[in-house]
């Protein structure tokens, strides 16, 4: 059981965060990542041996995650919260700048959230949680042909859904 | 990934490491619940009759399998350099020719940039990026992959092999964070193999063979997975704050070397 800690204390924020972005709510998330190690342990023994865990494990979590969202249904929002600015190192972000980036960061968390179920997975996916094409396809289940226009047409329609005249570079340098 | 949306898939990276998660732990709630499954509620419906002791056994060889594979290097002994177990500056590269940004997109290794602005934002988030000096300046620069990460790339020459039919003969992965926390692991093949060695005074893992996945622990205490981009061999090690892996076609000694002529850019 310890080995298996470990081997999820490796995954467990990407498998939270593709929750999140799965179900729109931080705490319903958590529960879905609960729920999915739960299910991967006992699912362990069919896991095909030489295959990559981390895909394995995420495909699970976001299962758990999307029926939780859709139990949820109509009357869950789907918002997602983003950290406030942390200095590294660095010198703190002014107030003024730090308003500004958390501006754009709601701006396009809000973009993001009005993308359609399909496209908002891939790119989630890709750039939000870090995997890259192939992993995409495992964790969602799709061609990586499927997952590569997805994430095309998403950042496309992404765009559109933006204000013109915000400017999204930039969006964690305040 | 159509370029035109180089500003937004790094925008997005950012995005995702500011995702605010709660505080809470999952994997110990997870654990708690397989633990202890008779206390748990119904929406543990697995274990609705007891598990079989082989079952168990089965369950318990298999992680214990996935975390041997994973293979937690913990770094030891100091990170200042004072001495170098290796000579340094036996290979000295000449650079020659280019890297093309087909290459950069083929292997993801991020959105091409200048090297300055690559220095500039790594100086921006508080660290400074460093290059072996030995290899000379680098063909092309690439951010954003993995996130917070800069890609510095060399194109083949005599004395930097081609790593298979890449174009590419020296990648040098740079990420904030730290190797020394429990944070490298290396998720390996069996076609694998890790060797602990030093780079200066600092130690390094040699890790030659298969593709892989090197974990980091950055700056928050987040684990950070970056997979190896063209199968070359590996040196993983850490300076200072910083994370670097030099992917190459080298040798070990020769890839150790190079690295012990890391120097910052400014």
């Amino acid at each position: 059981m310890d080995a298996y800690a470990s081997l999820l204390r490796l995954h467990e924020g990407a498998a939270r965060r593709r929750a999140l972005v799965v179900c729109g709510s931080a705490g319903e998330a958590d529960e879905a990542a609960q729920d999915g190690f739960v299910k991967a342990w006992y699912g362990l023994a069919g896991f095909r041996a030489g295959a990559a865990f981390r895909p394995w494990l995420l495909r699970i979590v976001a299962n758990e995650a999307r029926n939780r969202r859709r139990s949820a249904g109509r009357r869950a929002g789907y918002e997602l919260r983003f950290a406030e600015d942390r200095a590294s190192g660095g010198a703190a972000p002014s107030p003024e700048a730090a308003v500004l980036a958390a501006h754009r960061r709601r701006t396009l968390g809000a973009a993001l959230a009005g993308l359609p179920t399909a496209q908002r997975d891939v790119v989630a996916c890709r750039y939000l949680v870090g995997l890259d094409e192939a992993e995409t396809a495992a964790v969602l289940g799709l061609p990586r042909g499927t997952v590569k226009s997805r994430a095309a047409r998403g950042l496309a329609r992404l765009r559109d859904l933006l204000p013109e005249r915000i400017e999204i570079g930039g969006i964690g340098d305040a | 990934m159509p370029e035109q949306h180089d500003d937004l898939v790094l925008a997005l990276g950012e995005l995702g490491e500011r995702l605010d998660l709660l505080p809470g732990d999952p994997v110990a709630a997870a654990v708690g619940r397989i633990r202890t499954p008779q206390t748990s509620s119904s929406r543990d419906r697995p274990p609705r009759r007891a598990i079989p002791r082989t079952r168990r056994v089965v369950m318990a060889a298999a992680a214990a399998l996935l975390v041997a594979l994973a293979a937690v290097l913990v770094a030891p002994g100091s990170r200042h350099a004072v001495a170098r177990w290796l000579g340094i500056g036996s290979v000295t590269v000449t650079y020659t020719g280019d890297v093309p940004v087909a290459a950069g997109r083929a292997y993801e290794l991020g959105i091409p940039v200048p090297l300055a602005q690559a220095v500039e934002r790594a100086d921006r988030a508080g660290w400074r990026l460093a290059t072996p000096s030995g290899a000379g300046d680098p063909a092309g620069a690439f951010v954003g992959r993995p996130v917070g990460g800069v890609n510095l790339a060399w194109a083949p020459s005599d004395e930097l092999p081609e790593i298979g039919d890449s174009g590419i003969g020296l990648l040098l992965t740079a990420m904030p964070g730290t190797t020394d926390a429990g944070g490298v692991s290396k998720q390996a093949t069996r076609g694998t193999t890790v060797q602990l060695v030093r780079v200066g005074d600092n130690p390094a893992y040699w890790i030659a063979g298969e593709p892989h996945e090197v974990v980091i622990t950055d700056a928050e205490g987040d684990l950070v997975h970056d997979s190896s981009r063209l199968a070359g061999n590996t040196l993983v090690w850490t300076e200072g704050d910083v994370t670097y892996r030099l992917e190459s076609a080298l040798d070990r000694d020769e890839a150790v070397d190079l690295a012990s002529t890391l120097r910052p850019l400014s």
